[in-house]
């Protein structure tokens, strides 16, 4: 065992991450098993593995982010997205589920065309590039599915939805790929079908950076994780570069950490408030934000959840939550009245969920007998290429300061025509599916907070509409890197995480080149 | 009696009730009001309402109730809250009281409340204290704790047995 680094306050040839989540964690382990020197500023916790318990209500204080966020527009107003404050950021909380972006989702602008109210834009790299990381990421996350990685087992919610996706014509449906364990490796235990993904994975089968990257990156002797460890500030220096990072340590102590490289990987909102509140004189509208593009073109999926009361037991909430894919609907098909494609999948909802999330507001004789087939429940999730738009976008409060005098994120996001006709046709597949088996009830929801959210620093070739450059290094400032989703151009119809891995492992491979040749 | 409530009050004098409904709230009126065991009764019965699931036991709307009055006591929003909610079911119910209304009679009244601060926070209540209940979970079928038993891997996460034979 090698006992994990500590590094000086005034140590400037480190890399500061920001985030131990999908990028930072991702990150931080490739770096520094580079021999590169990481800190790690993570604002929440270290949990135990002894502190994840079996039980939703108890989880969720736990790890999740509840500082003041205000939504506006078509996104729930008080809590607008469900991201976490953690080691081992929204991993924690991910139902792992790793499907990769298709061919035609990198280049939406050409695929698609111009759509009104859209600020499409094709991704800067090939495809086979992505395709090359894709195949890294999958072997670091251990996915099952892929290789030579047996698929997971699926369980009766998902073969629900694959009798019913047969009834309706429907060709690919299977479990394939979410990063947990179908069988025992890479040190973790193999899925005992919980059912708890959601509230943080006791078994470990499925892959966080709270006990993969994390703890690797300390055994390679190059990295410092500092938890509960709020950034507040970056600093830049005469020449416009970034110089260190200041942050409030577990104590509520004022910090400042020198730095050679800053890697902001906060998740949309904290990476936009951090770069935003960073402004100073030579950038007075925030770091890396000549574009003002800082921000905008969030994106967080279409999402839409169908449940029906099924003729016979499902038992929905035995087993891995997400582990079953139909993806039929994934295809680009202009015919069906919206660009871009959906991806159905499993999911299933507690009992207080049902009646928070699916019913809100519901009472009475028709909501408690739904309540009482919940045994019989089965579930499935749409996640649908959301479109980026300019005005959908992360900003701060004039003047609303949060307890830690950090000024208060506002989400404002409206929904596109495109995604309420691709929705709209999404919870009819689900109406029709779970129907064709006998359903004896339906019910359906349409909002909920974001947990995919993606775009507000897209890489791009263009200094005017994108904030990074292909490999995540900002345009405006070339020591400062953007690492998690926030730098995703298109959201696809693919859940996130997995292509912020592979985006990152790209990044880590671009930093270990630029450091060794002395560029940054 | 605050503005709001003095608003509400002669609002209630003034119109179509009678003067039974103006008597009984009285209580509600006080300055220091506090839940009292009517007044639990009323918000129990109310809950019930909301949530009428036929075997669970009335010992949890009961604990709603209960819950209700704690929150009433940790804060004046949410005693102004309920107060007015109790002030509103009286004024629907009339003399014989909320818990006295036929069901049906109770449901149209409810629907005159719903979506309203009172509603929600008894909702909201309500299903933290139903929805996290053992015994609750075993009535609507849910698992609960998993890792407990050992997970669901060899206990029924792919024993389905009712769907269709696919060709």
């Amino acid at each position: 065992m090698v006992a994990p680094a500590k590094f000086k306050h005034d140590d400037s040839e480190v890399v500061v991450i920001i985030g131990s989540g999908a990028g930072g964690g991702t990150l931080a382990n490739a770096l520094s098993k580079q021999g590169i020197d990481v800190v790690c500023l993570e604002a929440g916790r270290r949990l135990a593995m002894s502190d994840i318990v079996n039980n939703q209500a108890e989880m969720f204080p736990k790890f999740t982010w509840l500082d003041e966020r205000i939504g506006e527009g078509d996104t729930p107003h008080n809590f607008p997205l469900w991201t976490c404050k953690t080691v081992g950021g929204s991993t924690m909380h991910w139902t792992a589920a790793t499907p990769r972006l298709q061919e035609h989702e990198l280049k939406p602008l050409t695929t698609y065309g111009h759509i009104q109210g859209t600020s499409l834009q094709d991704w800067p790299l090939e495809y086979t590039e992505l395709q090359r990381y894709y195949d890294k990421a999958e072997s670091l996350m251990s996915v099952s599915g892929t290789g030579d990685r047996p698929p997971v087992a699926a369980n009766n919610n998902h073969l629900v939805m694959q009798a019913g996706a047969h009834k309706l014509g429907y060709k690919q449906v299977d479990t394939n790929r979410v990063a947990i364990n179908s069988t025992p490796r890479d040190g973790r235990s193999s899925c005992l079908e919980l059912g708890f993904c959601s509230s943080g994975c006791v078994t470990q089968a499925k892959w966080c950076t709270l006990y993969t990257e994390i703890p690797r990156a300390e055994q390679t002797g190059h990295f410092e994780l500092r938890d509960r460890c709020m950034a507040t500030r970056i600093v830049t220096d005469k020449s416009g570069r970034a110089r260190a990072v200041e942050y409030r340590d577990a104590d509520g102590k004022p910090r400042t950490q020198q730095a050679r490289l800053v890697c902001v990987a906060g998740n949309t909102v904290e990476t936009t408030r951090l770069l935003l509140n960073s402004r100073n004189a030579h950038f007075p509208d925030g770091l890396a934000n000549s574009s003002d593009q800082v921000g905008r073109n969030y994106m967080h999926h279409v999402l839409a959840s169908v449940v029906a009361v099924m003729p016979g037991e499902v038992a929905f909430y035995k087993g891995a939550q997400c582990a079953g894919f139909l993806r039929d609907e994934t295809r680009h098909d202009p015919s069906r009245g919206f660009s871009g494609g959906f991806l159905l999948h499993t999911v299933s909802f507690t009992p207080e969920d049902m009646a928070t999330v699916i019913m809100p507001g519901q009472w009475g004789k028709d909501f408690v007998a739904t309540m009482n087939g919940y045994h019989n429940m089965a579930g499935m999730l749409m996640i649908g290429e959301d479109l980026p738009q300019a005005d959908n976008r992360i900003t701060l409060h004039t003047t609303r300061k949060d307890r830690a005098g950090l000024p208060v994120p506002v989400v404002s996001y409206r929904f596109h025509p495109n995604s309420v006709a691709m929705r709209d046709y999404a919870v009819k597949v689900g109406h029709d599916l779970y129907s064709s088996l006998g359903a004896k009830k339906i019910v359906h929801c349409t909002s909920f907070p974001a947990t995919h959210n993606m775009g507000v620093a897209r890489i791009g070739v263009d200094p005017a509409t994108s904030v990074c450059n292909p490999w995540g290094q900002t345009h405006d400032i070339a020591n400062l890197f953007v690492s998690d989703g926030s730098l995703l151009p298109s959201s696809g119809s693919a859940n996130p995480t997995l292509t912020i891995v592979a985006l990152i492992l790209r990044q880590a491979d671009y930093i270990v080149g630029e450091v060794r040749r002395g560029a940054i | 009696m605050n503005v709001l409530t003095r608003r509400y009050f002669l609002k209630l004098t003034g119109t179509t009730l009678g003067l039974a409904a103006m008597l009984s709230p009285r209580r509600l009126l006080a300055a220091d009001w506090r839940p009292g065991p009517a007044e639990l009764n009323t918000l129990a019965a109310f809950a019930h309402d909301l949530f009428p699931h036929p075997r669970v036991p009335s010992s949890l709307y009961d604990e709603i109730a209960t819950r209700l009055q704690q929150q009433a006591a940790a804060s004046p929003q949410a005693s102004a809250t309920l107060r007015e909610g109790l002030m509103q079911l009286h004024r629907l119910a009339g003399s014989p009281g909320w818990p006295a209304l036929a069901g049906k009679q109770r449901d149209d009244a409810v629907r005159k409340l719903q979506g309203g601060p009172f509603f929600k926070l008894v909702r909201g209540t309500g299903v933290v204290v139903l929805y996290r209940d053992q015994r609750v979970w075993d009535l609507v079928g849910y698992g609960g704790n998993a890792i407990a038993k050992g997970g669901y891997l060899y206990r029924g996460f792919n024993d389905i047995n009712w769907l269709p034979k696919e060709s």
